[in-house]
């Protein structure tokens, strides 16, 4: 076996200053002998990785951040990429269905992490609308992905409004031409998990593609009605104009069926019906080796059909369980009679409260949602000690849903930002990283997200940093304009309001400080990180019920009709949710992040995360204060740990094992209090080459300590999402 | 009259005026003698060098090569009087030389591969030098092109070893060195493990026969490297493979050790190369010889004696890669080539 140190692969790279180019490979003459002139030893060259091009060294970066790459992609065996993102430090994951899922760092989400920032290829996939990431809709498939860089800590000074907790930056994989030809993937496996993913790339002169599709289906958790198929078709398109510029085309749409609900009358069973598609071009023009330019245009669309009708009034009356002891007929006019205190019958309830005997219908998540984005960068290296990248951008959301918002049309906000940072290198052992970004939303005032970061590096191998960095996360369009009513056979019909908007919200603002250590030995193939931190969140957007807020009075004046119609709103919900900026969070704690490779066949990777969280969010108002509070304590894990472990042997078998461990935490809103989790997954996989072609075959067994709970625990609502060991078989082939 | 103050130094027999006087006779005995030798040396290069320069083109890098030429001249005629007083340099393209231009030159120098067939075509052959001859990877220079081999000739390529010297000094500690050439033009197995020995380094090579595999080769070489060697083939390193190849390599954290200047500019970590100036002092090192020497030195193609060693910090900064000065780097390759 060799023992070979490989001393490269513990250099991570941040890329945020990335930018690729493309052309395609091209061998001047196949014939291998021609003589070569003078002129291509001193003759100019296009300049490819020009400074402003190029990334940070982990050395130089000012915060902490942890790399997933190709190699650890494939020992984990992950299928997606939520499951990749338990391997950070500090990381919760929640599946809150089968395909769908949540992921935060530092705790304090539900189904949508909104303080988390997510960018494809420079693309920010955060959903306007209603915050977080619809994981299961992007897409992009895990082999695709070359790296993903998550910033653990803010990082709005870059990034902006939303780089809140941390940064997930996932970089696809190759660029087009990289990996000319045909690949296929199949999955297939227990929960009826069957996947089907195949690309193709080439090149025509200097225009390189690469086309993938995808579909694939799974039964999800045992006790829910969870199964999904997705379908998606992707385009990266790279146009090579002259030495000095390229434009990128990418565009991709999914289609998705979600099932859902659980039994409740309001959330009971059905399919989600999810769209989504983006496009995205970006023109890059190199001024100069030191001076680039960039602008880019994306669009992301989203919608998810979602529209639930419940059985008429008078089957749901029938259905009521205190209702239970008197003969199927007469329930609907015992419990007009009961409303109304002895007034109505059920005909002249429906009557006098303006009501027909129809299905209630409502829908949670039925919406659309656009974001358009424009941005400018310019990135210079004005001298080798100082590299400055600013920008500004321009940003409009819409969201549009009457069964949200209670109006047909679109809400938009727009947004400008300028930003501008720097790196500067006082001297070798000294790196300062200064910068900010001001952004400004309609309707809201201008805010500032500045970060200072200062990295010495004691020796070659041995960097201190320290860094302060403020960050805002926007309220939602959902947080600053829901209006979700409980509507009678159709939209519009008011009957009950189940959240409302109260206010103009702020935004909640983190101040994050760091101590970092980073050890780089290449010799021995280690890097080891460590970060001490604290981070105070204020001003926290927090969901509560409001028992104040009224419910629509359907044009009544009757005193009767009216305190019946109260009293039957109050039997749907009394009050309603609603949000508001109250509340606030402390959270102190340390961070390890170990990559170990001490032979390119060997990996090991480490991540732990303690964090002590406290702090408090309004919990109750009543008569306009705040009766109570909730203690946010156990909204985080305590602890998250991860080790991923592969060694690939000489025959190309190659064995890798995942443990993560989050120690017991509240999942927000509807989620419950999930118990410790941990989950341990083994893959096997054998690499093999026949002529013309590479393949792989692999067997990954996950949760193969089944049994724990993942996001819904709620045995009353017959409601526990409960991962079981399953198998999957996996096979690629690429043909060259 | 110093002669008539030594005998009257004599006759009066003082001792101070007769040291005075044998100092005086040395100091005269001392002139006369530089006078007669330099008489003579005088006498055997009165006679004016002439020295033709043939471009192979009209590139402002001949014209570099050939004013560097001039200044190592004069620097060189400065330091030693004893062999030039005069020196005519011109330079010239072919098709602007004059009809007789062969017959009345000292020493023929050609810049190019275009400018040495050119003289050979004219069957000179004699007191020349070819100078910046690129040389396939593929080729010993031992039984390299017949043109060259009679003559004076220096490649404008570096040796395997010294360019592998700089790639592991480039790895930050790594020893694999990958590197991708046309099947056709791979270095011969025996040169590639003398140069593991001598190293102490790990050579991959991959070959690449056809365009459609570039992409994968490298993709894999690059799994089993910690510094991708470019070796000088056109078909592998050319416009519109570079993007690509620096691209790749940066994504996977692998740094390129290149072979010009320009590379290193586009993206490359490093380049061992030899400048203009470089090539120019190799030139006169062994014009010089052919002046000043009665019998013609030991001919055949050479690789160059100088070089320089270009960094792009900005890379390296960002491959996490410490690198020292360019100087040292080339002090350190100097020292290893030492015998």
């Amino acid at each position: 076996m060799q023992l070979l140190i490989h001393p490269l692969r513990y250099r991570r790279l941040l890329s945020s200053l990335v930018v690729l180019p493309a052309i395609c490979f091209q061998i001047g003459n196949a014939a291998g002998s021609d003589p070569i002139s003078e002129d291509y030893f001193f003759g100019e060259l296009p300049v490819v990785l020009s400074a402003t091009r190029l990334s940070q060294s982990l050395a130089d970066t000012p915060t902490a951040m942890t790399i997933i790459d190709k190699e650890m992609i494939r020992a984990s065996g992950s299928r997606n990429i939520p499951d990749l993102l338990r391997l950070v430090p500090g990381f919760a994951v929640g599946f809150y269905s089968g395909s769908r899922a949540t992921a935060t760092y530092h705790g304090m989400a539900d189904q949508y992490a909104r303080d988390m920032q997510v960018l494809i290829d420079g693309r920010s996939v955060y959903d306007p609308a209603f915050g977080g990431v619809a994981w299961a809709d992007m897409p992009i498939e895990v082999d695709e992905i070359a790296r993903i860089e998550v910033i653990r800590g803010p990082n709005a000074a870059a990034y902006g409004s939303n780089s809140f907790a941390g940064v997930v930056n996932i970089i696809t994989t190759d660029h087009p031409a990289d990996r000319p030809g045909a690949m296929l993937k199949t999955i297939i496996g227990e929960g009826n998990a069957r996947k089907i993913y195949g690309r193709y790339a080439d090149s025509i002169g200097d225009f390189a593609y690469r086309i993938s599709a995808n579909y694939e289906e799974y039964d999800g958790f045992e006790e829910r009605e969870d199964s999904a198929d997705t379908r998606w078709f992707n385009f990266h398109g790279e146009q090579t104009l002259d030495n000095d510029d390229t434009v990128e085309f990418r565009v991709g749409f999914s289609r998705g069926n979600y099932g859902e609900g659980w039994s409740d009358i309001f959330q009971q069973t059905r399919v989600l019906n999810n769209r989504y598609n983006f496009q995205q071009i970006a023109w890059t023009h190199q001024q100069s080796p030191s001076n680039e330019f960039r602008l880019q245009f994306y669009h992301n669309y989203q919608q998810i059909e979602d529209s639930y009708r419940s059985p008429i009034i008078s089957d749901i009356i029938k259905g009521l369980d205190d209702l239970q002891g008197f003969p199927e007929p007469i329930r609907p006019d015992i419990f007009a009679l009961g409303l109304s205190g002895g007034n109505y019958n059920f005909q002249m309830f429906l009557d006098e409260l303006k009501l027909t005997d129809s299905p209630l219908t409502l829908s949670w998540l039925g919406f659309e949602s656009d974001r358009y984005d424009l941005e400018f960068q310019q990135t210079l290296q004005t001298s080798d000690n100082l590299r400055l990248v600013w920008g500004a951008g321009a940003r409009q959301d819409q969201g549009k849903s009457v069964w949200i918002f209670h109006q047909r049309d679109s809400i938009t906000r727009d947004q400008l930002r300028l930003f501008a940072n720097a790196e500067w290198h006082i001297s070798p052992a000294w790196v300062v990283n200064a910068g900010g970004m001001v952004e400004r939303f309609e309707d809201k005032d201008p805010f500032f997200s500045p970060r200072l970061a200062i990295n010495h590096h004691m020796d070659q191998h041995n960097t201190i940093r320290a860094s302060a960095s403020r960050a805002y996360r926007m309220p939602t369009l959902l947080e600053d304009h829901i209006n979700l009513v409980v509507f009678l056979d159709e939209p519009l019909n008011d009957v009950n309001t189940w959240v409302l908007a109260t206010g103009n919200l702020d935004p909640q603002s983190i101040d994050s400080f760091e101590l970092g250590y980073l050890g780089s030995f290449p010799e021995a193939g280690l890097t080891l990180d460590l970060k001490l931190f604290h981070e105070k969140i204020d001003n926290v957007i927090n969901e509560f019920r409001n028992f104040d807020i009224p419910d629509p009075d359907r044009g009544l004046t009757d005193p009767i009709a009216l305190a019946t119609l109260n009293n039957f709103s109050d039997l749907v919900q009394e009050g309603a949710d609603t949000y508001i900026n109250s509340g606030e969070a402390t959270i102190n704690g340390l961070e390890v992040n170990l990559d170990f490779r001490p032979t390119p066949r060997d990996l090991i990777f480490l991540g732990y995360g303690y964090a002590n969280t406290y702090g408090q969010e309004a919990f109750l108002i009543l008569d306009g204060t705040v009766q109570s509070r909730n203690d946010i304590s156990d909204n985080a894990a305590s602890h998250t740990f991860s080790i991923l472990g592969s060694h690939r042997f000489d025959s190309g078998i190659q064995i890798s094992s995942a443990y993560y461990y989050v120690g017991e935490m509240i999942w927000g809103s509807e989620g419950d209090l999930v118990p410790t989790f941990r989950r341990w997954d083994v893959r096997l996989g054998k690499q093999f080459t026949l002529p013309g072609m590479d393949g792989e075959i692999a067997l990954i067994g996950q949760n193969l300590n089944g049994g724990h709970v993942d996001f819904f625990n709620a045995p009353n609502r017959d409601l526990v999402n409960r991962w079981e060991t399953r198998f999957f078989l996996q096979a690629s082939l690429g043909f060259r | 009259m110093f002669t008539n103050g030594k005998l009257t130094a004599l006759q009066t027999g003082n001792t101070l005026s007769v040291l005075g006087r044998f100092c005086r006779v040395l100091l005269l005995l001392f002139l006369a003698q530089h006078f007669i030798v330099g008489y003579v040396y005088s006498q055997d290069i009165e006679r004016q060098q002439n020295i033709l320069i043939i471009k192979s083109g009209k590139a402002t890098v001949y014209d570099k090569v050939v004013s560097a030429i001039e200044h190592y001249f004069i620097l060189y005629c400065g330091n030693h009087p004893d062999i030039c007083t005069e020196t005519d340099i011109t330079s010239s393209i072919p098709t602007d030389l004059k009809p007789e231009w062969s017959g009345h030159n000292d020493l023929i120098i050609t810049l190019g591969t275009k400018a040495a067939k050119f003289t050979r075509n004219h069957g000179v052959s004699k007191k020349t030098i070819h100078a910046m001859i690129p040389m396939l990877p593929n080729r010993n220079p031992n039984i390299s092109d017949g043109i060259f081999q009679e003559t004076d000739t220096i490649y404008l390529n570096q040796p395997l070893e010294r360019s592998l010297r700089l790639a592991k000094l480039s790895t930050g500690g790594g020893k694999r060195i990958g590197i991708l050439v046309h099947k056709n033009n791979a270095p011969s197995e025996s040169i590639l493990r003398r140069s593991e020995n001598n190293l102490g380094v790990t050579i991959t090579l991959a070959e690449v026969e056809d365009s459609k595999e570039l992409g994968s080769k490298l993709g894999k070489l690059l799994g089993r490297s910690d510094a991708l060697l470019a070796l000088p083939d056109a078909n592998i390193h050319n416009r519109k493979t570079i993007s690509n190849i620096l691209t790749s390599t940066y994504r996977k954290q692998v740094p390129v050790v290149g072979f010009s200047a320009a590379y290193v500019k586009a993206g490359a970590i490093s380049a061992v190369h030899s400048t203009p100036d470089d090539i120019a002092r190799h030139i006169v090192d062994l014009s010089t010889s052919h002046l000043s020497a009665k019998n013609d030195l030991i001919k055949g193609p050479k690789y160059p004696k100088y070089f320089s060693v270009s960094v792009n910090r900005k890379v390296a900064r960002s491959l996490g890669i410490k690198l020292p000065s360019e100087t040292r780097l080339r002090d350190q390759i100097i020292a290893g080539e030492a015998p």
